[in-house]
This record gives structure tokens, C-alpha cells and sequence, in this order.
């Protein structure tokens, strides 16, 4: 999970990372009000959108989204809360409705850092970032920072300035306990930039790790949607895993590992699939019943393919959920169940007994040929 | 080293009184397992279902010995029970738990390291030595007794490679999953080198992971093995692809295709038998040993 950049430059400031004074602001005029009530000759005023939006650039922030007058700042975010829709699209997918007011510097960039969970070597990682090179990427041995690591880094930022050093090492420090503190997947410092003799944090994220939210339960009311990720947090709020590939054909599975087998036999035989709903090993009528209903949904599905494996599952609870969902929403999509394993014979009889025409089978290979026949048969 | 636990194991249950704890005592239980303690601070019984239960891990150790410990913890307390497992030397510790945070799965691999001690997980299924002993949560019911081992970080396929064996008669002698979860504990090769080992594994079905680079390092081991077990290997994703706009997490975008056909590659250079469909995993097994036994 993420938050908004100005959630996050909340976080920093109260971890006691350098960062600039900043508002929110919804309208072009609050964010005039917003400029003077901050005060300084310079503002930044930073699109806050839930996107997966690139890095600011040294450019954007030294003209774009740069103003030197709380009336600049309110001309500025009247055209980029109406205009830039255009301008920037694809990157920018809907209108700006939050702009993120910060005084601003001249931006001087110093570096990028980064903290992050490494998947591959089972550990941490901290790299560094200047002028869109790697400068370093090192590991974080036993999860703590060391005297060779601190080496390390100020040798290969070639840092001479003992107070920016001194500086440097305060936020090294205090951006790790963060990162330790909240269990982190990745923290992210970009750009660090240098004003006089100081440095300051201008933009940084903070991924959360899903799992590990329980723990913060005050970061549920920043919770934002990222945009046209919509089905994605209707499926977790639902204790599954959507994920959207563009095709025709959805495939509703348990276990990701399954899922992605199914995919597979559904592409080896020229289906394309359209989204992959992954109920998990334990899933309840509820789940099932919202997972079937999401793809019976999705204007561009035209068929459903059901492969469930009854290890833990039970195929009766299976069998009751996609009645549930096929009884509600009536589209005539053919739908091709396989079931096997826990209660696979209860599970069919269900199915069978309903009035949805569902196709069951206990073979992969005849459910995957079955909905490419019927696909066929459509056209 | 990788010990297979078999009926006389004793295996210790923490987080006994979970939900998944209590259902699977009394499937373990009733498939032979030598459960003989567990721990709980939920609970003033004494013993459940005639297994003696226990506050204080040390206790349960010294008094019974487990060679096995498995959690079946929340994933709030997955980290403070594999640390006291740990701890107290358990040679084998299985973490049942899903959803462990990535910064409890480091301590708990960190913790291991340091006692010298087997970490299966988090977010493994367990263990299951057919017609001897279940340390997990794998649903017994589904294997019938033979010769070929199968080793996979997915559980739910996992059961469908099982399937598709027992369908053609083919039986299970041993069944491990590592666990789906990026950051796991025990990786293939110990497994492997103890199923290289076991007089009851004539065979290996390995069920890799897109992710990581754990078959490269079982590749590298097993081309230095001597005297190999037919082994095969089947790798789920190939038409899915990693789109990342942003490499803040170090991935770059690569299509999975490419990877698995990478793993594909290696794994054939080491002598294991890639298997390119989900629905040819049973019959190219079957094949490949029924035709090997008629050379003989």
C-alpha cells in the first residue's frame, strides 16, 4: 500500500527528516490561501494522485509546478487542476482534484535513496541514486546500519562538507528507523536536494507491506484507491486477489499457483484471459459469490472458467457462492466449471441441480477445450 | 541437514488452540502423528484431545524432546513463536502462518541462521510423510502411498500435480511445501539432498516459482550430484508479465516467459525434466517412468 505524498511528508516530519512546510489544497483558490498562509518567496504545487506516477523531475519542480506568488500559485493550479488532464495523459489518467502546496527551493539534486525489502537475496537493500545512475547498492547486514555501512555510502557519495555529512547521516539513520519501524517494503528519498549547507527531502514514498498493516491501524484513514485499481480493493476488502490481463476469459481459481497453471492452459490454447480472480486455499460463499459477481460484471468477459482444487476447499462451498452470484446477475455467459478434490461429487450435484446452464468437468485440459468450443460457438 | 519426520518424530504444536491448530491436531492425530505437546497461552486446559498442553515452550522441551514444531500461529505471533522455537534448539520449525509481515520473515530467517536450526516457511503447508506423519496443513486424503516425492512453494498445485499422478496410479512417498511467500526460510536444496537420500523416493516432482532465484540454486546443486533420482520440474506463469512502471523495488519489467524459459534451460542443463503444460505434469511423470522400467 501507499499513501498521498503529503501523508508521507506527515510521517517524515514527525520522524524528524527534513522537510519543507506543506498543505493540501482543493481548488485553485484554497491553494492561493494555502501559498500565504505558508509564506517564503518560492512554491511547489504537486499533483496528489493516487497513480503510479514517475519521480518528479528537477525540471517540473524548477518550472512546472513551480511559483514565486500565492497568485501565481492560484493561476498555476487552476491550469493544472483543469488542463493537465490533457497535457500529460496518458501518465495523468483523471483530473487533478488535490494539489499538495510546499515552499519551495531551487532544486540542486543530491541524491536518490532507497530501503527496500530484497526479494532475491532474502534481505535488505539500500541503493543510491544520482543523475539516474546507481551509484551503489549495497545489503543491510542483520537489518542494521554498521560502521563499514556508513563508510561505504559516504565514500561513494564523495561527501567533503562535515556538517552535509553530519546531515546526511541524520537522515541515513533516522529514514531507517523508519523504515524498521513501519516494516517497510520499500522507502524511498527522491531527490534529496541541497540548499546551502543543508540538505532537504522534496518528494519520498513509503510502500507499505499489506501485511503488516494491522499493526498501524491509524494509516486506514489515509487509505486511498490508486486510480483504475478499483477492482483490485474490492477483491482484497473481499479476501481475494484480482488480477486484470485484457483478454475475454475470466478464470476464477484457489491458490495463485493454480491460477496461473490455468492461465497458462487457457493461453497454450489460443483463449485470452481476461482477468485472474484468485479466491485463495480458504475461501467462503461471500468471496466466491463477489469474485464471480466482479467478472460477470466486466463488460469485456465473455466467458468464465471455474478451476477449483478441493485440498483445503471445500467444492460445496464453491458450488453455493457461484450459484449465489450467477442467481443475481443474469448475463448468459457460459461458464465452465472444474471441480475436484473435497466434496467435488456435493459440489457438482449443486451445480447441476441449479437452473445456470454451468458446463462441470472434472478434467483442466476438457474445461479449457469446452469454453474455447462455446467461445466459438458465440461467434 | 533435512530430516523427514516419521511416526515416532515427536512433533510439538504451537498456537494449538487456533482455529487451524485444533483441526489439524485432530488430523494429525488421526493420521499417526506423534503430537506430543502443545503450546498456548490461550487456554487453562491441560491437555486437548490427550495431548498435554503448555504455557511455556521449555517446559514442553524438556519434558518430551520434540524434533518438530509447528505454528500455526496469527501472523501477529508467528515471529515471537519461531524465535522461542528456535531458541530451545528445535531442529525443524514449520510456520503454517500466511501473511506474515516481510520484516517478521527476515527475523525469523535471521534467528534460524543464527541457531542452526531448519525454518520451513512461513506460509508453508508442512510436511507430509505418507502413511507416517502430517506436520502441516496438507489434506492427507489427497495422497495415496508411493514413490515419487514432490517439493513446491504453491500449495494448491501442489494438490493438482498429486491428483494427476494418483490418477494414473502413480502414489506419494513424501510431499513438502516451502511456502508461497516471497521471503521463505528452508530453500529446495536441503530438501532435495534428503529426498537424494531416502530409500522411499524413487522420483522428484519439483513445482518451481517465477520469482527468486531458488531453482538456479537448486539447478547448481544438483549438477553436482552423483547417482540422481529422476527429477521434474514444472514452473506456473508463463503468460503473465511483470509491468512495473517505476524499478523502486528492483524489479525491472521482464516478461515471466522469459524467465521461466531461462529456468527451463538451466534446469535441463542440470538433467531435470521440464514439464511445459499444467495438464501433462501426471502423464509425462508417467511416462517417463513406466518407459524406464521397461528398459530395464
Amino acid at each position: 500500500m501507499e499513501l498521498s505524498e503529503y501523508y508521507v511528508k506527515e510521517i517524515f516530519h514527525s520522524a524528524g527528516l527534513p522537510v519543507l512546510k506543506g498543505k493540501i489544497a482543493y481548488t485553485p483558490e484554497e491553494a492561493q490561501k494555502v501559498a500565504q498562509e505558508l509564506g517564503g518567496d518560492a512554491f511547489w504545487l504537486k499533483p496528489q494522485m493516487m497513480t503510479t506516477l514517475p519521480i518528479y523531475t528537477a525540471d517540473e519542480l524548477n518550472n512546472k509546478f513551480f511559483a514565486t506568488t500565492p497568485m501565481e500559485v492560484g493561476q498555476k493550479a487552476k491550469i493544472i487542476m483543469g488542463e493537465m488532464t490533457n497535457e500529460l495523459s496518458p501518465v495523468y489518467s483523471s483530473t487533478i482534484q488535490k494539489l499538495y502546496i510546499e515552499q519551495a527551493v531551487l532544486v540542486d539534486i543530491f541524491c536518490r535513496l532507497v530501503f527496500r525489502v530484497d526479494f532475491e537475496k532474502f534481505g535488505i537493500s539500500f541503493s543510491i541514486t544520482q543523475d539516474n545512475l546507481e551509484i551503489l547498492s549495497l545489503p543491510v547486514q542483520n537489518m542494521q546500519l554498521d560502521k563499514k555501512f556508513y563508510q561505504t555510502v559516504c565514500h561513494s557519495l564523495n561527501i567533503k562538507n562535515s556538517t552535509i555529512k553530519k546531515e546526511f547521516l541524520n537522515i541515513l539513520n533516522k529514514s531507517f528507523q523508519l523504515f524498521l519501524d513501519y516494516g517497510a517494503m520499500a522507502l524511498e528519498l527522491s531527490p534529496v536536494v541541497r540548499k546551502n549547507n543543508t540538505l532537504i527531502i522534496v518528494d519520498g514514498r513509503l510502500i507499505f507491506d499489506p501485511d503488516s498493516l494491522f499493526r498501524f491501524p491509524e494509516l486506514e484513514k489515509c487509505r486511498e484507491i490508486k486510480l483504475g485499481h478499483e477492482r483490485e480493493a474490492l477483491a482484497k476488502k473481499n479476501s481475494f486477489r484480482y488480477t486484470g490481463l485484457g483478454g475475454n476469459i475470466a478464470c476464477l481459481s484457489n491458490g495463485i499457483g493454480l491460477g496461473w497453471a490455468t492461465i497458462d492452459l487457457i493461453q497454450e490454447n489460443k483463449g485470452n484471459v481476461a482477468c485472474l480472480l484468485d479466491v485463495g486455499t480458504n475461501p467462503t460463499v461471500k468471496s466466491i459469490t463477489t469474485a464471480l459477481k466482479l467478472a460477470l460484471a466486466e463488460p469485456n468477459v465473455d466467458a468464465i472458467l471455474v478451476n477449483i482444487f478441493g485440498g483445503t476447499t471445500s467444492c460445496k462451498t464453491v458450488a453455493q457462492g457461484l450459484i449465489d452470484a450467477a442467481g443475481e446477475i443474469s448475463t448468459g455467459i457460459p461458464i465452465v466449471v472444474r471441480m475436484v478434490g473435497l466434496d467435488a461429487a456435493e459440489g457438482e450435484s449443486i451445480l447441476r441441480k441449479s437452473i445456470i446452464p454451468f458446463y462441470c468437468t472434472s478434467q483442466m485440459k476438457k474445461a479449457v477445450q469446452e469454453i474455447m468450443r462455446q467461445l466459438k460457438e458465440e461467434c | 541437514m533435512f530430516v523427514f519426520p516419521s511416526s515416532k518424530t515427536p512433533v510439538l504444536f504451537q498456537g494449538i488452540t487456533s482455529e487451524t491448530g485444533l483441526d489439524q491436531l485432530q488430523k494429525a492425530l488421526e493420521y499417526g502423528t506423534n503430537v506430543v505437546a502443545g503450546i498456548s497461552q490461550e487456554t487453562h486446559l491441560k491437555t486437548l484431545m490427550g495431548i498435554p498442553v503448555f504455557k511455556k515452550i521449555k517446559q514442553a522441551v524438556q519434558k518430551y524432546h520434540p524434533k518438530i514444531s509447528v505454528i500455526f500461529s496469527t501472523p501477529a505471533h508467528a515471529l515471537e513463536d519461531v524465535i522461542q522455537a528456535a531458541e530451545v534448539g528445535i531442529p525443524l520449525i514449520v510456520c503454517t502462518t500466511e501473511h506474515v509481515p516481510m520484516h517478521d520473515a527476515l527475523k525469523m530467517q535471521m534467528i534460524a541462521k543464527e541457531k542452526g536450526v531448519q525454518l520451513l516457511g512461513p506460509s508453508s503447508n508442512g510436511i507430509l510423510n505418507v502413511n507416517q506423519s502430517i506436520t502441516g496443513t496438507l489434506p492427507t486424503h489427497l495422497f495415496q502411498s508411493g514413490d515419487i516425492a514432490v517439493v513446491g512453494r504453491s500449495s494448491s498445485l501442489v494438490y493438482e500435480a498429486v491428483f494427476q499422478l494418483s490418477e494414473l496410479g502413480l502414489g506419494i512417498s513424501k510431499c513438502i511445501t516451502l511456502g508461497t511467500d516471497h521471503l521463505i526460510g528452508t530453500t529446495y536444496v536441503p530438501v532435495i539432498q534428503a529426498l537424494l537420500k531416502d530409500s522411499n523416493t524413487k522420483a522428484i516432482l519439483i513445482i518451481g516459482q517465477v520469482h527468486g532465484q531458488l531453482e538456479q540454486e537448486l539447478a547448481a546443486f544438483i549438477k553436482k550430484q552423483k547417482n540422481r533420482k529422476k527429477i521434474f520440474a514444472y514452473i506456473p506463469g508463463k503468460y503473465l508479465m511483470r509491468s512495473d512502471k517505476r524499478p523502486l523495488l528492483g524489479m525491472k519489467s521482464v516478461l515471466f516467459s522469459d524467465i521461466i524459459e531461462q529456468k527451463k534451460q538451466i534446469f535441463k542443463k542440470a538433467g531435470i525434466q521440464y514439464i511445459d503444460s499444467v495438464d501433462q505434469i501426471g502423464s509425462q511423470i508417467f511416462q517417463a517412468l513406466t518407459s524406464k522400467k521397461g528398459k530395464k
